[in-house]
């Protein structure tokens, strides 16, 4: 994959891809100063991780934000650092210590899901901007038109609407492949889970948006009429 | 009718994920510097106080393997020594012989 590609994918470059081809992990190893500052802190200058939290708690921030509720994003953030300390051991230095870290925070916010899951937190219903939202976009004229409907707050309650009806592993494979523009195999690498298990659930989880969405058109319509 | 209902889906879906990638491109400046500190912090110190999981796995794999090698030499040393409960065929077979047949 170009690196045209690859930036398309993640979001960099404006476009509209979805990637669901299992390319490898195209990343470098761990730089020498930051292999150096995480072997400093495994061998007890405890006081230089805070030198890793500075540099990487934006990074971590971005990820974490994306993935679950704005109250909770800082007490996760805090929740992931300290997973990447107790786990320093398991660092290989093969990979960057962001992409490690990237693995930690996407897991962190599955289990954060997947606790939601199981206390069974009721999840809102769509209101009436949202369905105002949904016949303004799709009868948008233009491009520009169309971009600033995206922008808008009801775009991003949309999603969380759509992303809450979904099971935690649809959610969490459809938030790596078919938004952040993961490959497959990144994707699995972030989730510890199998190529194979990705795969499949990133085709069922985008079947199951596409579906609500669908349903949501068509409830839409018999209210219109 | 269903060619203008995939359409309409995939407008939809279009939207949500560039909503998603607008808001992706926004960045969020957050400082738990102190507090993950403070918390690794005690965890080192708790770490500190007891002795290394690795060097307790150690100790207890190599006690659990001196253990069973000196059960098994002792089990074995003592089958070679221990005379034999079960009747020696030689000795079974001399004591059919010597016994008068009915007949003779």
């Amino acid at each position: 994959m170009s690196h045209a590609a690859v930036l398309v994918n993640r979001g960099i470059i404006p476009g509209f891809h979805l990637s669901m081809a299992d390319d490898p992990l195209s990343v470098k190893s761990a730089s020498a100063e930051e292999s150096g500052l995480v072997r400093r802190v495994r061998e007890g200058e405890t006081e230089r991780f805070a030198d890793l939290i500075d540099r990487y708690q934006n990074h971590v921030g971005r990820i974490v934000a994306r993935r679950v509720p704005a109250d909770r994003v800082r007490e996760l953030v805090h929740e992931v650092f300290v997973k990447a300390y107790v786990n320093l051991a398991q660092f290989s230095e093969s990979v960057p210590f962001e992409h490690w870290l990237a693995g930690i925070a996407v897991r962190t916010c599955y289990d954060f899901w997947r606790a939601r899951s199981r206390e069974e937190v009721p999840v809102s219903a769509l209101r009436d901007e949202h369905t105002r939202w949904i016949e303004q976009t799709l009868s948008s004229h233009s491009d520009r038109q169309f971009r600033a409907q995206t922008a808008r707050q009801e775009a991003r309650e949309l999603l969380g609407w759509a992303l809450a009806r979904l099971s935690p592993e649809n959610r969490a494979v459809l938030t790596l492949v078919h938004l952040d523009g993961y490959s497959v195999r990144e994707a699995a690498d972030m989730l510890g889970w199998s190529l194979v298990n990705v795969k499949v659930r990133a085709h069922r989880a985008r079947k199951a948006l596409r579906e609500l969405l669908r349903h949501t058109l068509a409830e839409n319509a018999h209210d219109a009429t | 009718m269903m060619r203008h209902d995939d359409d309409s889906v995939n407008s939809l879906e279009r939207a949500l994920i560039e909503a998603y990638r607008s808001q992706s491109q926004v960045s969020h400046p957050i400082d738990v510097t102190r507090d993950v500190m403070r918390d690794v912090r005690r965890s080192a110190t708790e770490r500190s106080r007891r002795p290394p999981t690795t060097v307790l796995d150690q100790l207890v794999w190599r006690t659990a393997t001196i253990t069973a090698a000196v059960v098994l030499a002792t089990v074995l040393t003592v089958s070679l020594w221990r005379p034999s409960l079960a009747p020696n065929p030689v000795l079974v077979a001399e004591e059919l012989e010597s016994v008068p047949l009915f007949d003779e």
